[in-house]
């Protein structure tokens, strides 16, 4: 009746109740269920970012590209740079001083 | 299955404007803190073709200062759990919610079960064992109707009638949320800012 891959993930659930003892399980779920944010280290963002955004053919960047070449910062490390400072204000009372500080350090 | 999507995000501030936001893509939201946890965890939300709601989320969460970019979203049947129109994708997460329940209780949401094989996923994968092989999730949000969806902006009624004298209907007006686990060229085939407000 399912799909291959939802018959996988069913069939990795049954396996995964079967083989874990109960009190572990009820430790993943519950700690899920009370997840805390911790946001990403500046070297995890701008690896994602470049993962993400960089190294992916998309056009929609060549289209835009163009606005950006007359700006001094090259046009990769401007948008990188904008776009964590729109995240670090987003959650600027999430993410500790010491990131901040290490995003001034990387941007300067 | 190809799907537009449309995407709000915050007009406020001038760090990135619209053209940044157009080559850099959606916005992430993150299954933060309980209060703050997502419909369907971490993930690039957007509404399925619905600039009404569009706006309306606009004007709510972001204060009446918002843009509204367009997608066009290819989901390929193998990455897309389809909770709207497809019963299978439907009874598999009726499976796997039922598997978990001794662990969970009544309350456990679907947001979290997703964070949870999301990340049974990351641990497994390197294995060659794929606990949730998702890219996108799409489902059907019931709890904006009626009262709630009118004052969101929303004033159109479009509950039809099956029948004249019975109590039966259909909701010409759902409201489809996809949310994409990942964000790249194959899913995302194109962004494009389509307004501001105000």
């Amino acid at each position: 009746m399912f799909t291959l891959e939802q018959q996988q993930s069913l069939d990795w659930i049954d396996k995964y109740l079967a083989e874990t003892p109960p009190e572990v399980i009820q430790a993943e779920v519950d700690r899920i269920s009370n997840l805390q944010f911790e946001g990403p280290t500046v070297a995890e963002y701008f690896d994602n970012f470049h993962k993400a955004f960089i190294l992916q053919d998309s056009p929609l960047q060549e289209e835009t590209k163009s606005l950006y070449e007359n700006r001094s910062l090259p046009y990769r490390v401007y948008l990188a740079q904008s776009s964590y400072k729109k995240h670090l204000r987003a959650t600027s009372n999430k993410i500790s001083t010491k990131i901040m500080r290490t995003a001034a350090a990387h941007s300067s | 299955m190809k799907i537009i999507g449309h995407h709000t995000c915050d007009g406020k501030g001038s760090l990135v404007d619209i053209a940044e936001i157009a080559a850099y893509g959606p916005f992430l939201s993150m299954h933060e803190e309980p209060d703050k946890h997502k419909m369907l965890g971490t993930g690039y939300y957007f509404f399925d073709n619905n600039m009404a709601v569009a706006h309306a989320h606009g004007k709510n969460r972001y204060k009446r200062q918002y843009h509204i970019f367009e997608a066009e979203l290819a989901l390929d049947d193998a990455i897309f759990l389809d909770l709207v129109g497809n019963r299978i994708s439907i009874m598999y997460i009726q499976t796997v919610m039922q598997k978990f329940k001794p662990y969970t209780g009544e309350k456990w949401t679907l947001g979290s079960l997703i964070e949870f094989l999301k990340e049974k996923h990351k641990e497994e994968s390197p294995k060659g064992v794929f606990p949730f092989p998702f890219k996108a999730i799409r489902v059907v949000d019931n709890s904006i109707e009626d009262d709630e969806q009118k004052s969101k902006g929303i004033k159109e009624d479009f509950r039809i009638y099956f029948f004249p004298d019975k109590d039966k209907y259909v909701n010409l007006s759902p409201i489809f949320t996809v949310c994409l686990l990942e964000k790249g060229a194959s899913l995302i085939q194109s962004f494009k800012h389509k307004t501001t407000y105000p």
